[in-house]
């Protein structure tokens, strides 16, 4: 990258500001000179807006008998009828938006937590980091499908406790991660000369290392989003879905139909592959960006 | 002088399997707490909302429950020791004798998909690590990324759709195994799973070690035996494997996380009867012995392949053979 776009010392803003902006910019202009970003933004936000838009779209009920057991494609029915004979464009227009609406807000929750998890720990020279390390390590020997499990055992399948439990799942590998990246943050000379200074703990984490780490922290975020999203609709798959209609349930109740109408399995499917597939590509060239960037 | 030379090399192995041992008791706490403690009343929700207080009082008094919560973890781990597991809430079977059968289906489920998933993997990344940006290193990671962004389930759907669907019908879309005979006779029916494990945890294992090997590749020691002109696959064999073998065990005992984890949802997918399935079922169904055993006996087995993993990393580290 050899033309910069705003020269450092720009005379009409501070130098911090102009730096943020030349940092900013150029991660909009790697970012939109890459396919990846394109195809995988379009395939997120389609789908996004297919759960979000779609119980609105929803002419006929979802629960309802409208056609033969696995009828297929035709004028009113574009997606055929499912297993109990239901409008499968209907249950994939209203199936989505809880789905998003729980990956969301379990990464929020999950990454949130681990940061300040992370940050607290990784600024705490001592025992703390590997007290961490234990417990990281000790949730590691089991699967995280089977963490997530455990806490449904124990409260049952509600949107509230899915979300709970996909969520606390991924506060130690984030908090893990963070700890890393603030451990090497503290051994810098900024960070040295702040605590020298005398400035407190809560104003070295949030003025020293949080605005350092935030490339970390956005890419574990959308390591954490896709988890998050692919853990929820296993356990919708699994009968762990919390509502009526979900994607993950209509493909399990809708496997066997595979040979006879596959679109009642193969719509959700698609739905979920798209929307995977798209957010990885996303988040891969978000992660390439961020590090050319710091590599400038 | 042979002793001070391999103490501290025994000393490390030691230290890994109390960490390991100590790691494996904090989980049986965590699982007990989870399972156990948390969630009320047991008794109640075996019974249901109907059942009166004397039912209840007289279920948990037979189960154990009105003993103080210590007493009931200590006892329960006792049981785990001697391979008493307890009785299933839900049928009401001894939960080992309703494992026994799904324990050996699962164990050659996952044992096939392993042996062929970790050569396949290893040597993948391999050949994706000797020349970065090949048509061959294009074509494997994107590939790889492809499926590895794809939940399980996902993958076995679209294997039941392409190879047992409408059009092509090679192999039995399900796996309902006969319990009169063992997994491993009825090979049609293994077939779609254990092509569904390989592929969900191939990808991992090959990304994993293409990095591992790039990086040795990358170093200056390759540089020197190149223009020594020692011959690539020499340098390969002699020089960068041996220096990946600790981080590979690593990468091979995560894998064996993934196949493992990635049984829940294939056995599903299959109507395969094994651990993971049961698991399933136990869970929806609140069975709390079995969910505990399930999961306890998974992270014994991580256990195991953790620490042997770690062992071989720290026997094949030449730095540590020559520590005093």
């Amino acid at each position: 990258m050899t033309n910069q776009s705003l020269p450092v010392d720009d005379p009409s803003t501070t130098r911090e500001a102009a730096i943020h902006d030349r940092m900013q910019d150029s991660l909009r202009r790697l970012l939109r000179a890459d396919p990846r970003a394109w195809i995988g933004g379009i395939a997120v936000a389609g789908i996004a807006l297919l759960a979000l838009v779609g119980p609105l779209l929803v002419t006929t009920d979802p629960e309802e008998y409208v056609a033969r057991v696995y009828s297929g494609p035709s004028a009113t029915l574009p997606l055929g009828a499912d297993v109990l004979g239901r409008d499968v464009l209907s249950r994939l227009l209203v199936g989505g938006q809880l789905f998003l609406f729980e990956g969301i807000t379990a990464a929020i929750f999950g990454v949130g937590i681990g940061v300040v998890v992370g940050m607290l720990l990784g600024t705490n020279r001592g025992r703390a980091v590997s007290v961490l390390r234990f417990a990281t390590d000790t949730v590691m020997l089991i699967p995280q499908i089977l963490l997530v499990l455990l806490i449904i055992t124990a409260f049952g399948a509600s949107p509230l406790t899915l979300i709970v439990a996909v969520a606390a799942a991924q506060i130690l590998y984030t908090a893990r991660v963070i700890s890393a990246a603030t451990q090497s943050v503290t051994s810098e000379d900024y960070y040295l000369a702040a605590q020298a200074l005398g400035l407190s703990r809560g104003s070295l984490i949030f003025r020293e290392v949080f605005p350092n780490i935030i490339g970390v922290v956005l890419v574990e975020f959308g390591v954490r989003l896709s988890v998050c999203f692919v853990a929820l609709a296993s356990l919708s798959y699994l009968g762990f879905s919390g509502s009526g209609a979900a994607w993950g349930s209509m493909i399990h109740e809708n496997q066997g139909g595979i040979p006879l109408q596959p679109f009642a399995a193969l719509a959700p499917v698609a739905a979920i592959g798209i929307f995977l597939l798209g957010m990885n590509m996303l988040r891969d060239s978000l992660a390439r960006a961020l590090a050319r960037r710091t590599a400038q | 002088m042979r002793r001070q030379y391999s103490s501290p090399v025994t000393r490390m192995v030691l230290t890994r399997i109390a960490l390991g041992i100590g790691m494996l008791l904090l989980l049986s706490l965590i699982v007990f707490t989870a399972t156990h403690a948390l969630p009320g009343d047991i008794a109640r929700t075996m019974l249901g909302q109907t059942a009166t207080d004397e039912q209840v009082s007289a279920l948990r008094s037979q189960l154990g429950l009105d003993r103080p919560l210590i007493v009931q973890y200590v006892d329960w781990l006792g049981g785990l020791f001697v391979g008493n597991f307890g009785t299933s809430l839900a049928s009401g079977t001894p939960v080992s004798q309703l494992l026994a059968v799904l324990l050996g289906n699962t164990a050659t489920l996952v044992l096939i998909a392993g042996a062929i998933t970790i050569p396949l993997g290893i040597l993948l990344g391999t050949v994706a690590a000797r020349r970065p940006g090949s048509a061959w290193d294009v074509a494997i990671s994107g590939t790889m990324q492809t499926i590895l962004a794809l939940p399980e389930f996902v993958v076995g759907i679209l294997l039941v759709t392409v190879f047992a669907g409408k059009f092509l019908r090679l192999v039995p879309p399900t796996s309902p195994l006969d319990p009169r005979m063992s997994a491993i006779e009825q090979p049609a029916l293994l077939i779609l799973p254990v092509a569904t494990m390989v592929l969900i945890a191939v990808p991992h294992l090959a990304e994993s070690v293409k990095t591992l090997v790039r990086d040795q590749f990358a170093m200056g020691y390759t540089l020197t035996a190149r223009l020594a002109g020692i011959s690539e696959p020499r340098i390969l064999s002699r020089y960068a494997l041996p220096n990946t073998t600790g981080p590979v065990a690593q990468v091979v005992a995560i894998t064996i996380n993934y196949l493992l984890g990635g049984a829940v949802a294939v056995e599903t997918v299959f109507s395969f009867p094994g651990i993971g399935s049961e698991l399933v079922a136990a869970v929806s169904g609140r069975d709390f012995t079995v969910v505990q055993v399930i999961t306890m006996g998974i992270a014994t087995v991580m256990f195991v392949v953790f620490t042997l993993a770690d062992i071989l990393g720290i026997l094949a580290n030449p730095k540590l053979r020559n520590r005093i």
